[in-house]
């Protein structure tokens, strides 16, 4: 084989082949990273991890070579590299999350994509034939015809193909970006065993990942990130979930927010339900429901079907298998079967990607808030035209409510900030008067005031009895805003959790994967039960006191207890110890009284 | 090392059929289909084609095309959407300037000719790729700009048709016989292509054109090769530009400008992938030639005034219908795994050289047929050729 001499120097165990030292990187308001510093030795693997947001990948493409950084230094071999040609003559290979292949060309040229001189081949052509593929052997497992154009190929053989450029060269540091992602479990293992070899030759190898199972099986040291910062170093015997994720999280956290806060659904009808669903191809069936008033958060890490889940629910995307349906504001179930229905069904959609799916980056504010209007702002028959004077209240109206800044209305759009550009695609959706807005990662690069109002306003939605589902990459977001919050993983709901006590530690344990999924089963599950949630709430407190009936009311529940509402369920529910007769027609007194069992008010019926 | 060896043959192919994708490039198929087609149509209409008058004067009438496409292949397989709507206003001018030039005495020596024209056509790609490279204009917009600019600019050096082309090269336009000078630059174009295809370089640029960040991000110098496909691109321009002066003998503002829809028209036909890396002196051969085959097979007929309309609609026609026929090339790939172009085409070429046979051989005993035969052996009218865009400008009768 013409791999080079193995370096057998056993010095090489404590020479840091890359120190990062205080680096930041700033993408408009978005701080990926914000002072972070690592090292790696020669001869390990070195994982870096962190939640969503964290900052990892920014660092895998400084230490690549893609990415300049803003302020501080790194030192990658003693040199610091600022293109990919000059890492790869450092001895950096990068393998990227994105399959970076060229689906015109050959496997061949594929894999020593870079290797050739400008005008000069480095190998002779059979030589390349050989080790590409004996390598994508190796790699792949199977026989791989080397002359195959990529564009043929699978998606998996297309990500070996990624892996197999960055060995071919022989890298002193291999950086690893999430590359098992496409990978099966043989295929990973294979990789494994790849990598270990590596390792034992004296390769640096960065691994960027947020599988933590896989994390704790290969690497020898790791860095957490968290924020933008790196916030711990753990060694090998240290590397546990419980250390990762205590890490990960910090312990400083639950304490800013109030997440009993959390707005509450009035009653426990369902305004959205889907049976029997799937949102990815292979992913699992699962159930979700919608009850009117309440605000559903989504979490997962990226790329664990959530995504795909909210644009089910808006219509944008059809479902995989089973089927949505809406109970109208009539009460009459209507199902729901593409975009046309769900607009219809008054279902808005708010992307946070507002260079794709929501502005019309050529046209004013005016226009890219009323524009799903026109339709129904029609008059004078054939002639259909706009009324462009009640459009102007709507928007004037919109404006308003969301404190959005601009200068005429008549102005491009993209003359705004980014939380103003959102402000105006939530405008759009409001003004659609919708029963269900749907956000997906709305909040995404616009700064805290703006979230800050965006979340007051769709508290004050909910609380007209509309529904949210709001999706989100940044679990701060849900505290004391998501009535419960479904995590996400492999394409279905992995658990959930009760907004009033959420504990952004467990939502990160659930998103990866360490959590004993009882929320699923529990009244915040995806489909809570039909009186579950007051049921428990009230059934727990009733204290039967002959005429007399007792009932605590939480404070969640303050605003809605009025009297009649709190009777029906008091009557309705079969507790051993309620008296049944007290509802036949005797007078029975409500006394309310709060957590600590002061009596707040009593009344008679 | 021992297994390695044994492992892998020294043939093309060391992995056998089991193994995952094909090797194949359908996108020949059509071109190539295509051209046997009009092949045998033409010389079943006019057996003159394949006289070597016939063949000479194909020549001379497609090369200019021909490296046309060319110039726009090399471009186009850059990626970024490359289609570079200049080359026929890029001809012109390089037409006119020469016979200005030439005209005043400064450029008569064929050396400084050929040198001259290469030299216009690279300088002006250069200032292209420099434009498309540092300030990021897309590169249709750069090339619309560079059509607007030098048809203009053409116009400016030589208001009318005129002038007189070097002497040397006044003999070449005849296309009397086969081989001729313009021949022998098709072919050497084309082998210096082929040979091109064998360099890193060309591997370097059809990864780029494939796939422009994974190039980058694996170290591949992407502005060298960028700039790289443009300077052979004006190369395969001034070649066009020499090939088309030798064809009309003199200067024309006007007339180059109308290669650039009907390059375009060939490059597509002869299955380049305008989104880049995929295409070659093959199909754009093929393509160009198809071209020349519709408005050969077309002047048969005798359309009179509405000649070349009937042109323009013909190559439209086949133009959509063979990229519509490309949707099956998926089904094709499903059940072919390695087709091989050059055996398709031979066994085609068989095919076509039965029917050539056919419709030149001279069945002699019928002699009504024999008079009918004779008839239709008879050259065709020069003139029913002279359609734009392929058309062959009237010699000035001065």
């Amino acid at each position: 084989m013409s791999v080079p001499a193995i370096e057998t120097d056993t010095t090489f165990q404590s020479r840091d082949t890359i120190v990062v030292r205080n680096v930041k990187k700033h993408f408009g308001p978005t701080r990926a990273l914000d002072g972070a510093s690592f090292s790696a030795r020669a001869g390990e693997i070195h994982a870096i991890v962190g939640g969503n947001g964290c900052g990892k990948s920014t660092m895998a493409k400084v230490v690549s070579g893609v990415l300049p950084v803003d302020s501080g230094s790194v030192s990658i071999l003693g040199e610091a590299p600022s293109t990919p040609a000059e890492s790869r003559a450092l001895g950096i290979s990068t393998v990227y999350q994105e399959v970076l292949v060229a689906d015109e060309s050959t496997v061949l040229d594929n894999i020593f994509m870079g290797a050739d001189a400008l005008f000069s081949k480095t190998f002779s052509q059979d030589h390349k034939v050989r080790r590409a593929a004996e390598l994508m052997q190796e790699l792949a497992g199977e026989p791989v015809n080397p002359f195959a154009l990529v564009g043929t190929l699978p998606l998996g053989l297309k990500q070996w193909i990624t892996i197999a450029r960055a060995l071919m060269s022989n890298p002193k540091i291999l950086i690893l970006d999430e590359s098992s992602a496409a990978l099966d479990f043989d295929s990973t293992e294979r990789l494994f065993a790849k990598m270990r070899e590596l390792r034992d030759r004296g390769t640096t190898i960065l691994i960027v990942t947020h599988r933590i199972a896989e994390l704790i099986r290969i690497s020898d040291r790791a860095t957490v990130l968290r924020d933008g910062r790196d916030v711990g170093v753990l060694e090998k015997g240290d590397i546990t979930e419980k250390n990762l994720l205590a890490l990960m999280t910090g312990e400083d956290q639950s304490h800013r927010h109030h997440a009993h806060d959390a707005p509450q659904p009035q009653d426990n009808r369902p305004v959205l339900s889907a049976q029997a669903i799937a949102t990815q191809t292979g992913g699992k069936v699962f159930d979700f429901e919608l009850r009117r008033g309440e605000i559903v958060g989504v979490a997962g890490l990226d790329g664990q079907g959530q995504d795909m889940f909210v644009r089910v629910l808006a219509g944008v995307a059809p479902p995989v298998s089973g089927a949505l349906q809406v109970i109208d504001r009539k009460g009459e179930p209507q199902s729901v079967h593409g975009l046309r229905d769900a607009v219809n069904a008054h279902i808005a959609y708010v992307s946070g990607d507002r260079k794709r799916e929501g502005i019309f980056a050529s046209l004013s504010i005016f226009e890219n808030m009323v524009m799903p209007l026109y339709r129904e702002k029609r008059q004078g028959g054939i002639l259909g035209l706009i009324d462009w004077a009640s459009l102007g209240a709507i928007f004037k109206r919109e404006a308003e409510n969301l404190m959005i800044k601009f200068g005429q209305r008549g102005d491009r759009i993209t003359s705004l900030s980014g939380g103003n550009q959102q402000k105006v695609l939530i405008g759009r959706g409001f003004a659609m008067r919708p029963d269900v807005i749907v956000l997906n990662d709305p909040a995404r690069g616009i700064d805290v005031g703006a979230k800050t109002e965006l979340y007051r306003h769709l508290r004050n939605f909910a609380n007209e009895g509309k529904s949210v589902v709001y999706m989100s990459s940044e679990l701060e977001e849900f505290l004391g805003f998501a009535t419960r919050v479904i995590v996400f993983r492999d394409g279905a709901p992995f658990d959930a959790f009760d907004g009033r006590q959420l504990d952004p530690k467990k939502v990160l344990e659930a998103m990866f994967g360490q959590t004993d999924r009882s929320g699923l089963k529990a009244p915040y599950g995806p489909t809570p039960s039909r009186s579950g949630a007051t049921r428990t709430a009230v059934t727990s407190t009733v204290v039967s006191e002959g005429v007399r009936v007792r009932v605590a009311v939480p404070d969640h529940l303050k605003p809605l207890a009025k009297p009649d509402f709190v009777k029906v369920h008091v009557a309705a529910t079969p507790v051993p110890s309620a008296p049944k007769a007290s509802a036949g027609g005797r007078v029975i007194r409500i006394v309310e009284f709060d957590a600590q069992g002061r009596v707040r008010g009593e009344e008679a019926r | 090392m021992s297994r390695l060896s044994a492992a892998a043959p020294s043939s093309a192919t060391p992995v056998e059929a089991a193994a995952f994708g094909g090797n194949s490039s359908p996108f020949l198929l059509m071109p190539i289909t295509l051209f046997f087609l009009l092949l045998g149509f033409a010389v079943l209409r006019s057996p003159s084609l394949v006289t070597s008058a016939g063949i000479g004067s194909a020549i001379i009438v497609a090369t200019p095309l021909i490296l046309a496409t060319y110039a726009l292949m090399a471009v186009v397989i850059a990626g970024r959407g490359t289609v570079d709507l200049s080359v026929g206003p890029l001809i012109g001018f390089i037409n006119v300037t020469l016979i200005q030039l030439h005209g005043l005495g400064v450029l008569d020596n064929p050396f400084a000719v050929i040198g001259y024209a290469l030299a216009v056509g690279a300088l002006y790609q250069f200032i292209f790729a420099l434009i498309v490279i540092y300030v990021r204009v897309q590169p249709i917009i750069v090339s619309l700009s560079g059509y607007l600019a030098l048809s203009g600019i053409n116009l400016v050096i030589l208001p009318r048709p005129g002038g007189v082309a070097p002497d040397w090269m006044a003999s070449w336009g005849l296309g009397t016989t086969i081989f001729s000078p313009v021949l022998l630059i098709l072919v050497l174009a084309s082998i210096a292509w082929l040979l091109f295809t064998r360099t890193a370089f060309y591997t370097h640029l059809r990864l780029m054109g494939s796939d422009e960040r994974a190039a980058y991000t694996s170290g591949v110098p992407i502005f060298v090769v960028r700039m790289g496909a443009h300077l052979i691109s004006g190369c395969f321009a001034g070649l066009a530009s020499i090939t088309f002066t030798a064809l009309i003998s003199s200067g024309d503002p006007s007339q180059g400008t109308t290669y650039t829809l009907i390059a375009v028209t060939a490059l597509v036909l002869g299955g380049a992938s305008l989104a880049g890396g995929r295409g070659g002196v093959f199909g754009c051969f093929l393509g160009a030639i198809n071209l020349y085959l519709i408005t050969f097979g077309l002047a048969t007929f005798s359309f009179g005034a509405v000649q070349s309309f009937v042109t323009n609609l013909a190559y439209g026609t086949i133009l959509v219908v063979s990229l519509l026929l490309t949707l099956v090339i998926p089904f094709i790939q499903r059940h072919i795994r390695n087709f091989s172009p050059l055996l398709y085409f031979v066994a085609l070429s068989v095919v076509a050289l039965g029917v050539i046979l056919h419709a030149t051989y001279d069945y002699g005993s019928a002699a009504p047929a024999a008079q009918a035969m004779a008839g239709r052996l008879a050259p065709i009218d020069p003139a029913l050729l002279y359609v734009a865009p392929l058309e062959v400008a009237v010699p000035d009768a001065d």
